[in-house]
């Protein structure tokens, strides 16, 4: 007697357990699962990057079109009200303004002289990657014309360090590297210096280079070598 | 001793059922806070889906506004035209003259939309591995670096999504995204270019930047194409040369 009730006791605690261990199987299971189906955000932050893009693109496309439609209504306005020599006053101001976004003419401005000589060894590598952050800082900082070394830079300008020189637009200067850039002489300077952690600030620190660098009222720029523009390969698609 | 043996076992019964509903507990409360962040994370969602979809029917909207000017302008253009031919001819071969060359100082500044044959690397944030350790980033110095090879290598025109790159175009973090021609942009990054697509795939493949970002497993993914069409420069150029005065050439 008293062994059967002991045999069913010992079955009815063995059912038990097995039974709150399927059911927390169960729980730790689903609780895994909607944890894994938490891989939808992922989904989601891809709906939203092509949500952006699209808006991206569709930026894009209507600031062309602003861009063309306020340049078309001022031509179609002087064609029905200027006379002739206004109108050819204002497509040669065009052609001039044309010409000098693209850096094939001669300009004038404040902005900015940095000079860069080496005293000492570095590696071409950091080098050109140090002149391209400068670059592209004074760019950031709305640098409107830039020249290194008397070459002024255009869409397509390289720049290249091999050892002492630098290669811009094919061709080869050796140090010290002096750069102009035409804006701001303020936010240029504060843009690439930027309390010492931008890339001048940081150029200025290294032991084997020797920078300076001066606010300039007047700077001239030569245009750049129109034959630099190399345009072989490429159909208008307008 | 019987009764000892008893009183183990109920002891030892005691401290399992007493783990179990302990576990109980932790695992409803567990529940509940999964539960709860998801359903939070789908309302934030949710929302900020239908805010973009509001943005994008507003840009539509003005994009469709902006052709029907532009088509208006164009009969006007046109009809102004068609005057100068039949009653002013030689002036508007003087004005002609000005439009051929403006247009070919645009192609060359990148103020034309073009194509040509060239490559399409396509660029993205390292994948996220753990949700503690966000995967890598594609940083500004990155594309500008691959902008300076594909020059080296010849380009003749360069994007990165859409946004053509011009003579003062800069490449700059801005938080997770990085900014050209003052617009932001957004991973994945597609930087194509026109040139000689051996010459841009093989000066790519060997530079420095491409293994780096191989090394730091950023997906980098570079195509060869035979037909790339690059957008021009979608901002009006006045605002970028206001600054410089013309001396005589």
């Amino acid at each position: 007697m008293e062994e059967n009730k002991k045999k069913t006791a010992s079955i009815v605690y063995n059912v038990a357990l097995t039974v709150v261990c399927i059911v927390l199987g169960i729980v730790i299971s689903v609780q895994y699962r909607s944890l894994s189906a938490s891989g939808s955000a992922s989904a989601d932050a891809e709906k939203i990057a092509m949500y952006q893009s699209n808006i991206l693109k569709l930026e894009q496309e209507l600031n062309t079109l602003e861009t063309e439609n306020e340049e078309l209504s001022d031509k179609v306005e002087l064609l029905e009200s200027a006379t002739n020599e206004e109108q050819i006053e204002k497509l040669s101001e065009e052609l001039n303004n044309i010409k000098k976004f693209s850096g094939v003419t001669k300009v004038e401005g404040e902005g900015l002289y940095i000079s860069i000589s080496l005293k000492g060894e570095m590696l071409s590598a950091t080098l050109q990657r140090h002149l391209l952050s400068l670059i592209n800082e004074l760019k950031a900082s709305s640098a409107q014309a830039i020249s290194i070394n008397g070459e002024r830079l255009t869409a397509m300008s390289e720049i290249r360090i091999v050892g002492q020189y630098v290669i811009i637009n094919g061709r080869q200067h050796s140090a010290p590297f002096e750069i102009y850039a035409i804006g701001e002489p303020e936010k240029l300077y504060s843009g690439v210096y930027l309390n010492g952690t931008g890339p001048l600030g940081v150029l200025n620190k290294e032991k084997a280079c020797e920078v300076s660098w001066q606010m300039r009222e007047n700077i001239v720029l030569e245009g750049c070598n129109p034959l630099d523009i190399n345009t072989d390969m490429l159909k208008n698609a307008e | 001793m019987e009764a000892n043996k008893k009183n183990t076992n109920k002891k030892s019964m005691l401290i399992v059922m007493l783990v179990f509903t302990l576990l109980g507990i932790v695992f409803a409360l567990q529940f509940r806070s999964v539960a709860h962040t998801q359903k939070t994370q789908n309302e934030k969602t949710s929302a900020e889906i239908l805010q973009y979809q509001k943005t994008i029917e507003e840009l539509e909207k003005k994009i469709n506004d902006n052709k029907e000017t532009k088509e208006a302008l164009e009969t006007r253009y046109d009809s102004e035209m068609d005057y100068l031919y039949n009653n002013e001819k030689q002036f508007y071969e003087l004005y002609k003259k000005y439009e051929t060359d403006i247009a070919q100082y645009r192609f060359n500044a990148g103020l034309t939309t073009v194509s040509g044959s060239g490559i399409d690397i396509g660029l993205d944030d390292a994948p996220t591995r753990y949700e503690l350790t966000p995967g890598l980033l594609v940083h500004d110095i990155y594309l500008n670096e691959i902008i300076n090879t594909l020059r080296l290598a010849g380009a003749q025109a360069i994007s990165v999504n859409g946004e053509r790159i011009v003579s003062m175009s800069e490449t700059l973090c801005v938080g997770p995204s990085i900014r050209i021609n003052n617009t932001k942009l957004f991973a994945p990054y597609h930087i194509q270019a026109i040139g000689d697509p051996q010459e841009l795939m093989a000066a790519f493949k060997t530079s420095s930047i491409y293994s780096i970002m191989i090394k730091e497993n950023l997906i980098v993914d570079p195509v060869i194409k035979d037909n790339i069409t690059i957008k021009k420069y979608s901002k009006s150029y006045l605002s970028s040369i206001d600054k410089l005065s013309d001396i005589g050439e």
